[in-house]
């Protein structure tokens, strides 16, 4: 249990553009939504995020479509 | 269902944005005449396309029916609620269309309202831009230097063409050959034939190139192994 408060969420903080009001998570802007995607293609968890529930929901929402649409990988195996 | 403009409640619409993914290989009249059916498949159910964008050629982030690009559109359209299912349907049937998704984005619409500018539904189609990168590789992989998995077999592979070649030269190919056959993986026996064709001209620079091409993983190994 405190293993996992030691590295505590600011590892990838939420980039500034999101803290707009206005902003929503689009699953047609895949070099926006890169950035919340581990090297694996993996969604990154919330408490790396330091987003919000709501904007963690959407920003998985978004990035779900993305990927049915092939703008985003499943998994990226290199 | 017909819309009847004399009753006071209108039925209110939803604007609704589908992205289809073409085959690459389509010519531009065939992605066309997918617009025009889609198109019509609206219009004959009451909708308004808004928004027609082609996004041309791009790159897929994984392969689809074994293409690795495909032409992207991007159609925004008002309509009721048949018109997702009736236009879905037409888009499973074309062979060109791989893929689709449908996502709404808004409900309650008055359909008087909707304001169409014609710039903004024309299909253009976008020339292809992307090519050089698909054919680096393409050579890269004729050439041997990118196999799938056996490229992890690497690491294990080199220092053993390292050790027969330097033992010695009429060696190499027999050794390079048994010492993967050892190995409990089948893979590196594809892997291992180009490696032991270039060992045998010169081992000193055989084994950078090799490893330098295959580049991303193993990168601490490989100069090791070569020197």
């Amino acid at each position: 249990m405190e293993g996992g408060s030691r590295r505590r969420t600011g590892r990838k903080r939420a980039p500034a553009f999101v803290l707009d009001p206005e902003f929503r998570f689009d699953y047609k802007d895949p070099q926006q939504l890169r950035h919340f995607i581990t090297d694996r293609g993996k969604i990154v968890p919330r408490r790396i995020t330091g987003l919000s529930a709501k904007q963690q929901r959407d920003l998985t929402r978004a990035i779900k479509r993305a990927r049915n649409i092939s703008l985003l990988p499943y998994t990226a195996t290199k | 269902m017909a819309t009847s403009a004399a009753a006071p409640t209108t039925r209110l619409a939803r604007e609704y944005e589908t992205i289809y993914i073409l085959r690459p290989n389509v010519d531009n009249e065939t992605a066309e005449k997918v617009v025009d059916r889609a198109r019509d498949v609206v219009k004959r159910l009451d909708g308004t396309v808004t928004k027609l964008d082609n996004w041309g050629r791009r790159r897929l982030a994984y392969p689809i029916q074994k293409n690795t690009r495909g032409i992207f559109v991007y159609l925004k359209y008002v309509g009721f609620g048949d018109l997702v299912a009736e236009l879905e349907r037409n888009l499973r049937l074309l062979d060109e269309v791989v893929r689709f998704q449908t996502v709404l984005l808004r409900e309650d619409i008055d359909p008087a309202t909707v304001v169409v500018d014609p710039e903004e539904v024309q299909y253009l189609h976008v020339e292809d831009t992307d090519e050089p990168e698909d054919a680096e590789t393409e050579r890269a992989r004729s050439l041997g230097m990118i196999p799938r998995a056996p490229r992890e077999e690497r690491p294990r592979v080199a220092p053993a063409d390292a050790e027969a070649a330097s033992t010695a030269e009429p060696g190499t190919a027999s050794a390079a050959e048994s010492a993967p056959a050892t190995e409990p993986a089948a893979e590196p026996a594809p892997a291992s034939a180009p490696a032991a064709e270039l060992a045998p001209e010169s081992e000193p620079v055989a084994e950078p190139v090799a490893a330098e091409s295959v580049g991303d993983d193993g990168d601490g190994e490989k100069p090791e192994g070569g020197a």
